[in-house]
């Protein structure tokens, strides 16, 4: 186990420079090109306040205060979330084939989205983030409709039930948001695309809304590092152990499907992620939840840092639906890093 | 004093009564074993002291009633050996074995201390597994997987554990060599065990108490020598275990 945290350590110390690079890229690289030496100086200026930007143009800081810094802190954001929760529903629910969807919130968070849009409601105040604010209720409701029907059908709410609700919602809420779809066939473009997944409307006011929810979500996930550990025996095991199983299944499911619903609410529904950089994490780091959900978020951070960057820079000045690009890039990625893992360990 | 007290357990799943006024008492170095056919409430019993169903009658942990202490404390007294095991991941025995620990943790970042590595690798050293403690859990035979999660328990550190039919699917030596770990701690450490065993050889040789059962009614509980005979087994299986074996015995010559 110490051999294991030293190796966890110095791939943690990579992924943290991989992340800080990318993160400078994703500012500097754009239609506008900014160097390298001016980002990292106004970033400084801009939360610590050191250095002197006066000399830099008006328009470049503007430009990274108030578009590509909020975007790339929103990937990094959605990134984490979407993998922390993904891990944290592989391991609840013992299957390496969970996400942080499976308990319907990303469906129920897409209604919401799809009704906003169609019916073009806006909100009284908070008319600029309606369709934010309507997918965030309606996955907040669609959780706790799959919880309650979950509770009246198996008391002890047992894995199996939960996966098969929430596969039975989501398949519900996707019909319903087809349904939406085709009555009101003049939103289709805009509908889709949101479905599809996009960061390019982030501001620095949608990253205060989510940042906080997003902090409260990881701490609580990962104070409960030893839980999930212990969960990898079993259910009973657990309990036996001296788990209080009910409530740390129930709040974690609560929590990462919060994580997952306001993601989805913000950025649009962006697959894989959640289901992919768990598995890659578990490859690295193998069993041990204290390193598997830091590394899930860092690597899931990176990653959609990453592919975001490609999605707006690879048809510039278009950009493809980021969803996309995770799907083929993390699909293509996955199947490289298991050819070379099987391959290593035959030898 | 008693370690461990049930009075007159008594439990009913849809109306149909599972397990019927049983009692019996478990004091230090004992080894109690629960017999009976497939169905007779072996387990009821084990999930009643756990709390995991609804029983009129009482329990009692050292002298105090088991409902009022908290799961997470009840687990620093009694741990339970499963039947089933079933791993998803890659884990390493070590990894399997230090979770055993969980209920002494207080770090908030779950981290062990130097007496919880001490009581993981005296378990290991019990159950003679040390040589695989790196190795994967995948990697390894059902007889080593088996000891893997007694060592599990015993890094627990109960004062009485509990085997629910502890070597099933093993094979005889495997099943001594479990026997003798057990009936090892229980007189090294002053612990006692509640096993389900269905190997009556074995029940009979190991055991200090006995506990026969039938339909949920208890036919006869004490000492093994007096409770476990070939009267009391031919009233529970329906059929004279002592002249079946004898006979299969004969087919040796």
């Amino acid at each position: 186990m110490l051999k294991k945290i030293k190796v966890g350590k110095y791939v943690f110390i990579i992924g943290i420079i991989i992340y800080l690079v990318l993160f400078i890229l994703s500012i500097s690289v754009g239609s506008v090109k900014i160097s390298f030496e001016q980002t990292i100086r106004v970033i400084l200026n801009m939360i610590f306040n050191i250095g002197d930007i006066t000399d830099i143009p008006e328009t470049i800081v503007t430009i990274i205060t108030s578009i590509r810094l909020p975007r790339v802190i929103m990937a990094s954001i959605v990134g984490s979330s979407l993998s922390l929760a993904g891990a944290v529903m592989q391991g609840l629910l013992k299957n390496p084939l969970a996400d942080g969807s499976s308990l319907g919130v990303a469906s129920g968070a897409s209604i919401g989205a799809t009704l906003a849009i169609a019916l073009g409601i806006t909100l009284p105040i908070l008319s600029e983030f309606s369709v934010i604010v309507t997918s965030i209720i309606f996955a907040f409701a669609s959780l706790f409709l799959v919880l309650f029907v979950v509770k009246k059908i198996d008391s002890k709410m047992s894995t199996n039930t939960v996966v098969l609700a929430g596969v039975i919602f989501s398949m519900f809420a996707s019909s319903v948001s087809s349904l939406i779809l085709a009555i009101f066939s003049n939103d289709t473009k805009k509908i889709i695309f949101w479905t599809l997944g996009s960061l390019a409307s982030s501001n620095l006011s949608k990253v205060l809304i989510i940042l906080p929810i997003f902090l409260i979500c990881v701490l609580y996930i990962l104070s409960k590092t030893s839980e999930l550990n212990v969960f990898q025996i079993g259910e009973d095991g657990a309990k036996y152990l001296g788990v209080n199983t009910k409530k740390v299944k129930v709040g974690l499911f609560i929590f990462s499907s919060a994580l997952v619903g306001m993601s989805v609410a913000m950025t649009g529904n962006i697959g894989f992620v959640g289901l992919i950089i768990p598995a890659i994490v578990r490859m690295v780091v193998k069993t041990d939840y204290k390193l598997i959900l830091p590394f899930s978020m860092m690597f899931g951070a990176s990653f959609l840092c990453l592919t975001d960057l490609i999605s707006r820079t690879i048809i510039s000045p278009s950009e493809l639906p980021i969803g996309t690009v995770t799907s083929l890039l993390g699909a293509i990625i996955f199947v490289c890093i298991l050819y070379n893992f099987k391959k290593r360990k035959e030898v | 004093m008693y370690m461990l007290k049930v009075e007159k357990l008594s439990t009913k799943i849809d109306n149909k009564v599972i397990l019927d006024n049983i009692s019996f008492e478990l004091e230090k170095n004992d080894m109690l074993t629960i017999i009976g056919p497939n169905g007779s409430g072996k387990t009821t019993i084990v999930k009643s002291i756990m709390g995991d169903i609804k029983y009129t009658g009482n329990i009692y942990l050292n002298e105090k009633n088991i409902k009022k202490i908290y799961i997470s404390d009840i687990s620093k007294y009694v741990g339970v050996l499963m039947q089933n095991h079933n791993l998803e991941f890659d884990n390493t025995v070590y990894d399997i074995v230090s979770l055993g620990r969980y209920t002494y943790i207080k770090d908030m970042f779950g981290n062990l201390n130097d007496i919880d590595r001490k009581k993981i690798d005296d378990a290991m050293k019990l159950a003679d597994i040390e040589n695989l403690k790196s190795s994967s859990i995948n990697n390894i035979s059902g007889g080593e997987l088996q000891r893997v999660f007694l060592a599990l328990v015993l890094a627990q550190d109960p004062d009485i554990l509990i085997l629910d039919e502890p070597t099933n699917h093993l094979d005889l030596k495997h099943q001594i060599d479990i026997f003798d770990i057990l009936k090892k701690w229980s007189l090294q450490e002053g612990k006692s065990i509640i096993a389900i065993i269905h190997d009556l050889n074995l029940a009979h040789k190991y055991a200090t108490k006995a506990l026969l059962i039938k339909e949920g009614k208890s036919i006869s509980c004490g000492d093994v020598k007096s409770s476990l005979t070939r009267e009391t087994l031919k009233e529970t299986y329906d059929i004279d275990i002592f002249e079946w074996m004898q006979a299969l015995l004969q087919n040796w010559k």
